[in-house]
């Protein structure tokens, strides 16, 4: 069996070509890959929007059925605490 | 030629990889640090509890990193302008060996192959905080001082390449007055 040397070595030019172009962009975009490494905690805006860290409904001490808001009558009783 | 060139801007790009990667950790630790600004490092990276210490952050390091690729780029264009090996004056050349400095003196390759890097890194990193500011995790004058040095060393290169090109043309009409010369006497002698 015998190989055409001219297009296998051609095949492996594009090859190497390719992988150095790969390196190169690799090496390119790891400065502004940086940028993701600071990140905001956003466990605080989850309790503003309703949602705990660890994405259960957060409950509120309020009675949020009446137009007036006036503390639960007994916080301890479960049953009157409305979830939002 | 390919292959040479492609292996040339890798070996090129590590330094200021390496450089902008150092300078980014750096600037923010030490930032952190001289305003006590609180943060936790996690595995995922730093974590800022607040909004705006994190845009503060963000924004003095990426100017750390456009700082760094700009003294960078001005060594890179000093070099090309003053001392490029196709258009330096020979008494310039006569004091830079006295000095022992005659590694100031690069080649075309050389000296193209690095502005061309750190320009691509200036025009990624410019790329990245316009799209930051337009979010506002950044502030807005950032990207404007990136983009700015961008466009100003580009014009700076442009203007090495073209010192180079006409330097290549004179060099070629140089070249080419011997052969009239030649040709004018070998009439002269027929006639």
């Amino acid at each position: 069996m015998s190989y055409d040397h001219k297009k296998v070595d051609k095949i492996g030019k594009i090859v190497v070509d390719s992988l150095l172009l790969v390196l190169l962009w690799a090496l390119l975009a790891l400065p502004a890959s940086t940028f993701s490494l600071l990140k905001l905690d956003t466990s605080q805006d989850n309790v503003l929007s309703g949602q705990s860290s660890q994405g259960a409904p957060a409950i509120s001490p309020y009675d949020e059925s009446k137009t007036v808001r006036e503390p639960a009558s007994n916080t301890d009783d479960m049953t009157n605490i409305v979830r939002p | 030629m390919i292959s040479r060139t492609l292996v040339r801007l890798i070996d090129q790009a590590i330094v200021p990889a390496i450089l902008l990667l150092c300078t980014r950790f750096i600037s923010v630790v030490m930032l952190t640090y001289i305003f006590g600004i609180k943060f936790s490092a996690t595995p995922k990276g730093f974590l800022f509890s607040s909004v705006q210490d994190y845009i503060f952050i963000n924004s003095y390091s990426t100017l750390a990193m456009i700082a760094v690729l700009a003294t960078g780029l001005i060594y890179i264009l000093a070099k090309a302008l003053y001392f490029h090996d196709t258009h330096i004056s020979p008494g310039l050349t006569t004091k830079l060996f006295h000095h022992r400095l005659a590694t100031l003196i690069q080649s075309s390759f050389e000296l193209y192959s690095q502005g061309a890097i750190w320009l691509i890194y200036l025009y990624l990193i410019s790329a990245v905080a316009i799209v930051l500011s337009v979010f506002d995790y950044i502030f807005p004058w950032i990207p404007v001082i990136s983009v700015v040095l961008a466009g100003a060393s580009t014009l700076l290169l442009i203007i090495d390449v073209e010192k180079e090109l006409e330097g290549i043309e004179s060099g070629y009409h140089e070249e080419e007055a011997p052969t009239e010369v030649i040709m004018e006497n070998k009439n002269e002698l027929r006639s």
